[in-house]
C-alpha cells in the first residue's frame, strides 16, 4: 500500500513530466489519477476496487493499466470514447468483459481481485461454459464476436 | 559478506541485444571478474512476485554465447524480496521499468526487509523530454524513477550531467539528497583487420565508396534524423557528400519513414541500412568523413565514443551530456538549426587542414573501458558499507516496566529459576508503588526500583498506554541505573524453561525476535486498541525513515544495547513523545544501521496472540521458550484450564504440556488457513478471479459483493478478507449467520466494527461446529446507520 507522502512524490513527478510535455506542445494523454492507480500495484493481481472513483475516460486508462499493464492506444481510446453514452455501470462492465476476454489479458497471468461486478466471469470460467456448448451455438458466438 | 542482487530478467526474456542490455552484459561480465562471490543474478518468476536465482557460471556462458540454452541457467532456487538478507544490496542496472514487478511495489518491500538499494540511471529523458517517449515507457519510467528517488541508498549515473538533472529533480520533489556517483559507459571497440571485407555486404561497401556523413542509431524523433535530411537536401547533396543512416525504424516516425522511402536519391547518394552486423557498423564508422549525432537529448551518446575511438570527427548537438563526453574532440551545433550544421560541414570541406587537425587531435582520445565502468560501479556500491559493532556480552540485568505488583510477584520466580544469568531486576514503576514492588519478590536477584517521577523529572505522564510506555522506556535508557546491555521485559513475560544467555546475545550478534511485518499489520479484528494505533504510528515512522518494517513486539523478553537505543533517540529528537513501539523502532533501527549486528529471528512466544481469531499469523513460532501470560487462558473453558498460573518447582513439565497443547492448536489454525488458501486458489482457477468479498458504501447505501461459494472448516474458522470502499466514513458493523431452509438463524457470529479508515479487514467466520458436514446457507450482514444489508452465499463446511 502506497502512503499519502509517497503518492505525493509520484504526483509531483507526473506534473514535472506533464509540464515538459506541454512545453513541447504536446498533451499528456493518460490522466494523473490513471497513473497513480498503477503506482504500487501488485505484480500479479488487478484490484478493481482501486479504480472505483474514476470517471469514464480515466477508468478506461486505469483498467487497461491494471489488466493489461499498458495504456490504451489511440485507436482503442477512440473506440471507448464513442461508447461513453452508455450508463456508467454498463460501460464499465462492457470494458472489463472485453479486456478480460482478450488473449492479451490471459497471457499476462494477472488475477482479477475485488471484482464487484458479478457477471464478469474470468476467462477460465467462460472457456468452461463455452466448451460445453453445442457446436452450432459455438459457431454463432464466433460469428457474433467476429 | 554483503551480496549484490541484480535483476537480469530483460536479458533472458528478449533474444535481441539492445543498447542497455549490451551494457548489462558487459558490466556483469566485468563484475564477475572482480566480485564473483558477492553477485547474485535474478529473473522474475512466472508468478511475478518472486525471483529465480541463476547459476552464475551458466549465465556467463550464455551471454558469452557458449551455452545456447537459456533454460539451463536457472539454479532451481526461488527467492522472495522479503527473504533477501538485511544489509545486502539490490542493484538495478537493466531497463527494468517495463517489467511487471513495478519498482513502486518492489522497493518498499525490499526496504521493509532492510535491503539496501542502488540503481544505475542512464538518463531521465522520459521526464525532461516526455514528448519523445511512448506513453507506456513514460509512465513505467515515472514509476521506476519515483520509487528510486524515494528509496535509493546510492545513485549511479552514466554521466555527470544526468546526475545533475537527477539532483535537480530530487530538489524539486522535496526529497532527501541521495549519494550520487558517475560511471561512464564503456566501449566495445576492438582492433579488426580492415582488409577483411568478407562480412561486409556489397551495398555497404558501395555506399561507403565516396565521402559521407554517417548517423548511427534507431530512427526516432529524439535522434533528430530530420535535421540531417534537411541539411542533405539543402546543401550536402550539391557538394557531393553522401548521407548514410544505419539503424532500425523506431516509434512515431511515420512521416520521416515516408520521406526516407520516397527520397529520390535513396540508394544513390542517400542510404538507409537496418540490421547491420558489428563488422559492417565498424566498416561504416572507419570510412566516414564525419559522424553526425544531431540528437535532442541523450543519456550518454555512445556513437560519439565509437566514432572518436576510430579517429573519425564528430559533429553533434550542443547538449551538456554530449559536451561532457565529447569534450573538445567534437564540434557542436544547435539541433534546431540545420544551417549551423551545414555551415560547420562547409567549413571542414573548405578547410582540409582544419579537418586534418581535428583528426590529429582525436588520436589523443582515450575511451572509457567496461573494466573502468564496472570498477566505478563497484566503488559506488562499496560506499554502502554495513557499520560494524561488537555486541556486549555482560548480560546480567532485566528491566521491567510495571504498575502491577501482583503480576510481577507471579512472574519473577520464573525468571529467578530459568534465567540464572539475570542478577538484577530493575522495575520502572509509579512512585506510589515502590514499596509494593519491593515486597513482591525476595529471591536471589537484586531488585532495584526506578520511579516514574525520577524518569519524568517534571514531565507529564501521557494517558495513552502506548505513549506512556514508550516515553518511560525511552527516558529509562538515559538512566545510569541501567546496564549497558540488558534484557527488556514486561511483568507478564515468563520463561517456560531454562534459558541460556545465548538466546539473546552471541559472540557475533544480538538476537531479536519478530512476529509480523508492521507494514502489513491490520490490527485486532473488530476493536482497535491503543497497541494497534501505536503500531500504525510506528509503521509510519519506520517507513518515513526507510527503516526495515519487522514487528518486534513479540511479547517476550529481548536484549537491548543502551548505547544503540540512545543513538536512535539522539538521531530522532522528540521521538519519545510519539507513542511508538519501543521494540520495533529500536530493532529496525539497529537492523538498518548495523545489519551484521542483528540476527532477526521468528519469535518464540506462547500465548501471542492470546486467541487464534485475533489476527492471521504471519510467522508461526517454531519454538516456544517464553509465555505471554493471559489469565483468561487458565480460566474454565480456556486452553490452559487446570494448569498452574504460578511458579512451582518442576513446572517445566507442565509448561511442556502447555506448549504441546498450543502447538496442536496452532497446527489446526494452520490447516484451516491452508484450506482457505486452497479454496481461494481453486476459485481463481474456476472463475478466473479471486473470490470477491467487497463492501461498498456510497450515498448512504451499502452494496455487498460475495462469491457464490466459500469453504469453511466445519470445526474451525477462517479469517475472510473483505475489501471496503467507504469514502463517507460511514459506521459499519459486520456479522454473519447460518440459516436453515426457512431462513431461520441456526448459528450466529460475533459482530465486529469496521474502522472508518479501513480499506481491508478480516471477518473470522466459524464453521457449523457440532453439525454434519455439508452445504449451508451463510448470510453476511452489514449494518450501516440503522439499516441492515445482507448477502448470501453457500458455505461448504467440511
Amino acid at each position: 500500500m502506497i502512503s499519502r507522502a509517497e503518492t505525493e512524490v509520484y504526483s509531483k513527478l507526473f506534473h514535472i513530466a506533464k509540464d515538459n510535455m506541454e512545453s513541447a506542445g504536446r498533451e499528456m494523454a493518460p490522466a494523473e489519477e490513471s497513473f497513480l492507480i498503477t503506482v504500487g500495484i501488485a505484480p500479479d493481481t488487478a484490484d478493481l476496487l482501486r479504480l472505483h472513483d474514476l470517471d469514464k475516460r480515466a477508468y478506461v486508462q486505469a483498467a487497461y493499466a491494471a489488466l493489461l499493464r499498458r495504456f490504451p492506444e489511440d485507436r482503442a481510446r477512440t473506440v471507448w470514447e464513442s461508447k461513453e453514452r452508455m450508463s456508467d455501470e454498463k460501460y464499465r462492465r462492457f470494458l472489463l468483459t472485453t479486456l478480460v476476454r482478450s488473449g492479451e489479458y490471459t497471457g499476462k497471468g494477472i488475477q482479477l481481485y475485488n471484482n464487484y461486478y458479478p457477471g464478469i466471469p474470468g476467462v477460465s470460467y467462460l472457456r468452461k461454459i463455452y466448451s460445453k456448448m453445442p457446436t452450432k451455438v459455438k459457431k454463432l458466438i464466433k460469428k457474433i464476436l467476429r | 559478506m554483503q551480496r549484490i542482487y541484480i535483476d537480469v530478467t530483460n536479458v533472458l526474456q528478449t533474444d535481441y541485444v539492445t543498447g542497455i542490455q549490451r551494457v548489462v552484459r558487459s558490466v556483469i561480465r566485468e563484475m564477475m571478474e572482480r566480485i564473483p562471490d558477492r553477485l547474485e543474478l535474478l529473473v522474475l518468476t512466472p508468478q511475478l512476485n518472486s525471483f529465480r536465482l541463476l547459476d552464475k557460471k551458466l549465465f556467463m556462458e550464455y551471454i558469452q554465447g557458449e551455452c545456447a540454452e537459456k533454460q539451463r541457467v536457472y539454479s532451481g532456487k526461488v527467492i522472495f524480496p522479503s527473504e533477501i538478507r538485511a544489509g545486502d544490496i539490490f542493484f538495478d542496472l537493466d531497463s527494468v521499468w517495463n517489467l511487471p514487478y513495478k519498482r513502486s511495489a518492489l522497493l518498499p518491500e525490499l526496504k521493509g526487509a532492510g535491503v539496501r538499494l542502488a540503481v544505475y540511471i542512464y538518463d531521465v529523458i522520459p521526464i525532461t523530454n516526455p514528448q519523445f517517449c511512448h506513453v507506456d515507457t513514460l509512465f513505467n519510467f515515472l514509476d521506476y524513477l519515483g520509487a528510486y528517488l524515494q528509496y535509493a541508498d546510492v545513485l549511479i549515473a552514466s554521466a555527470q550531467s544526468t546526475l545533475d538533472e537527477i539532483n535537480k529533480l530530487i530538489e524539486k520533489l522535496g526529497l532527501n539528497p541521495i549519494p550520487g556517483y558517475v560511471s561512464w559507459l564503456g566501449s566495445d571497440f576492438r582492433e579488426t583487420p580492415e582488409e577483411d571485407l568478407t562480412n561486409i555486404p556489397q551495398e555497404v561497401r558501395e555506399a561507403a565508396s565516396d565521402k559521407y556523413v554517417l548517423c548511427i542509431g534507431t530512427i526516432e524523433p529524439r535522434k533528430n534524423h530530420k535535421l540531417l535530411l534537411d541539411a542533405f537536401d539543402r546543401a550536402l547533396f550539391a557538394k557531393g557528400i553522401r548521407l548514410i543512416f544505419a539503424g532500425k525504424l523506431g516509434w512515431n516516425v511515420e512521416e520521416l519513414e515516408k520521406r526516407i522511402r520516397d527520397h529520390k536519391y535513396l540508394g544513390k547518394q542517400f542510404f538507409h541500412f537496418t540490421g547491420l552486423g558489428d563488422d559492417s557498423v565498424d566498416y561504416l564508422y572507419r570510412h566516414a568523413y564525419m559522424v553526425a549525432f544531431p540528437t535532442y537529448n541523450e543519456g550518454f551518446g555512445l556513437p560519439i565514443v565509437e566514432a572518436l575511438e576510430r579517429g573519425v570527427p564528430v559533429l553533434t548537438s550542443r547538449k551538456p551530456v554530449l559536451q561532457e563526453i565529447g569534450k573538445d574532440y567534437c564540434d557542436y551545433f544547435d539541433p534546431d538549426d540545420p544551417q549551423e550544421f551545414v555551415d560547420r560541414m562547409e567549413y571542414y570541406l573548405g578547410h582540409p587542414e582544419a579537418y586534418e587537425k581535428v583528426r590529429e587531435h582525436i588520436r589523443e582520445f582515450q575511451p572509457f573501458t567496461w573494466k573502468e565502468t564496472a570498477e566505478r560501479i563497484v566503488e559506488a556500491l562499496n560506499t554502502i558499507t554495513n557499520r560494524q559493532y561488537t555486541p556486549k556480552q555482560e548480560l546480567r540485568q532485566m528491566v521491567i516496566l510495571s504498575a502491577r505488583p501482583e503480576a510481577l510477584r507471579d512472574t519473577l520466580p520464573f525468571v529467578d529459576a530459568f534465567m540464572p544469568f539475570i542478577e538484577e531486576v530493575v522495575i520502572c514503576c509509579p512512585d506510589s508503588m515502590t514499596g509494593a514492588m519491593e515486597q513482591c519478590y525476595h529471591g536471589r536477584m537484586k531488585l532495584t526500583t526506578l520511579t516514574d517521577g525520577q524518569l519524568l523529572n517534571g514531565r507529564p505522564l501521557p494517558k495513552d498506554h502506548e505513549q506512556r510506555n514508550f516515553l518511560l522506556r525511552c527516558l529509562a535508557m538515559r538512566s545510569d541505573a541501567l546496564d549497558d546491555v540488558f534484557v527488556m521485559s514486561d511483568d507478564d513475560y515468563r520463561p517456560l524453561g531454562a534459558i541460556a544467555k545465548s538466546q539473546f546475545v552471541t559472540e557475533r550478534n544480538y538476537r531479536a525476535y519478530y512476529f509480523y511485518r508492521i507494514d502489513r499489520w491490520k490490527g485486532t479484528t473488530g476493536s482497535m486498541t491503543s497497541y494497534d494505533h501505536g503500531m500504525f504510528r510506528t509503521r509510519d515512522f519506520l517507513k518515513a525513515h526507510h527503516y526495515p518494517c519487522k514487528q518486534y513486539s513479540s511479547h517476550m523478553p529481548q536484549v537491548i544495547d543502551r548505547q544503540l537505543y540512545c543513538e536512535m533517540l539522539d538521531k530522532h529528537p522528540g521521538m519519545e513523545e510519539q507513542g511508538l513501539c519501543e521494540w520495533s523502532t529500536y530493532f529496525n533501527y539497529v537492523q538498518y544501521s548495523y545489519p551484521d549486528l542483528l540476527s532477526a529471528e521468528p519469535y518464540v512466544t506462547l500465548g501471542w496472540p492470546g486467541s487464534g481469531t485475533d489476527w492471521s499469523m504471519e510467522v508461526q513460532p517454531q519454538n516456544m521458550l517464553f509465555e505471554n501470560y493471559y489469565e483468561s487462558l487458565y480460566e474454565p473453558g480456556g486452553i490452559f484450564e487446570g494448569f498452574s498460573g504460578t511458579y512451582y518447582e518442576g513446572i517445566e513439565v507442565e509448561n511442556q504440556q502447555k506448549v504441546a497443547k498450543a502447538r496442536a492448536e496452532q497446527r489446526r489454525y494452520q490447516i484451516w488457513q491452508e484450506q482457505f488458501e486452497h479454496y481461494r486458489k481453486k476459485y481463481a482457477v474456476e472463475h478466473g478471479e479471486l473470490p470477491p468479498f467487497v463492501i461498498r458504501c456510497e450515498k448512504g447505501q451499502v452494496y455487498l459483493t460475495l462469491p457464490r461459494t466459500v469453504d469453511i472448516p466445519l470445526d474451525g474458522f477462517v479469517r475472510v478478507p473483505f475489501a471496503v470502499y467507504n469514502p463517507e466514513s460511514a459506521d459499519l458493523r459486520v456479522n454473519y449467520r447460518y440459516v436453515d431452509e426457512m431462513e431461520h438463524a441456526i448459528m450466529e457470529g460475533t459482530a465486529i466494527t469496521v474502522d472508518k479508515t479501513d480499506q481491508n479487514f478480516e471477518l473470522p467466520i466459524f464453521g457449523m461446529r457440532g453439525s454434519r458436514s455439508g452445504k449451508y446457507k451463510l448470510i453476511i450482514e452489514v449494518r450501516c446507520a440503522d439499516q441492515q444489508y445482507e448477502g448470501g452465499l453457500t458455505a461448504f463446511c467440511v
